[in-house]
């Protein structure tokens, strides 16, 4: 992989990381059941971009976790805003912590790739890979 | 800000709305995209772009956008800030609008 590519994957999952914290900020206006058609729409919106952009970054880079299973998982399990809306209090918890556990797992995999991403800027810095 | 122009002046044809919603880095590069693969990509690159500068700028003028919405007269933009990037949503206004359901004789 070229830092450029290490460059270009290290925007793309930050991009992704950001679609994850919209999807948590959707579950707390499900929570307090203010939302709109818009924000129905949106959520729909942002499942779908999570769900393209997770197949864009496996495609570059070999994740274990969060696996692939896991995403749909937690994804599937919140089909609307109204649904979200409907649930317990104790399965909104649970739903949370599966996120947390997901957006841990991508900030893990980021600081990977920043680790790459420096040792490839020293080398070049070197000379020894330009 | 002149989206309508550079979306529609100088083209002939009459162009559909956009309907979906795009995620573009802090260069303006589609990551992904749920508008319909049909759609002329460069088009979307100019809301992309135009959006970007809109962020960039409010950030200059040191008053940041967590949202914006704009209000034309058929499409509603929606774009939330990304760490420099954007998630950009377009919707037709009609598209929320319940469907008329005709009864039929």
């Amino acid at each position: 992989m070229t830092p450029k590519d290490i460059n270009q994957l290290v925007t793309q999952i930050e991009t992704h990381i950001e679609c994850w914290k919209q999807f948590n900020q959707f579950i707390t206006l499900a929570r307090a059941k203010k939302y709109g058609a818009a924000d129905e729409n949106h959520f729909l919106e942002i499942k779908s971009i999570i769900v393209q952009e997770l197949e864009l970054i496996y495609a570059s880079v070999e994740v274990v976790s969060p696996a692939r299973e896991e995403v749909h998982a937690l994804v599937t399990s919140a089909p609307s805003l109204r649904y979200l809306s409907e649930m317990s209090e104790g399965a909104l918890r649970g739903l949370e912590t599966q996120w947390h556990k997901v957006y841990i797992g991508w900030h893990a995999i980021l600081g990977q790739l920043k680790v790459k991403q420096r040792s490839a800027e020293s080398k070049t810095f070197w000379g020894a890979n330009k | 800000m002149g989206f309508l122009k550079k979306l529609f002046g100088g083209l002939a044809a009459v162009q559909q709305l956009p309907v979906g919603t795009i995620t573009v880095d802090r260069d303006a590069r589609i990551i992904a995209s749920t508008v319909s693969s049909g759609y002329p990509r460069d088009l979307l690159q100019i809301i992309a772009r135009d959006i970007l500068e809109l962020l960039h700028e409010a950030r200059v003028a040191q008053m940041p956008l967590a949202e914006i919405s704009l209000h034309f007269g058929s499409l509603l933009i929606t774009a939330r800030e990304l760490r420099g990037g954007a998630i950009i949503f377009l919707l037709p206004q009609t598209a929320l609008l319940p469907t008329p359901n005709t009864s039929r004789p």
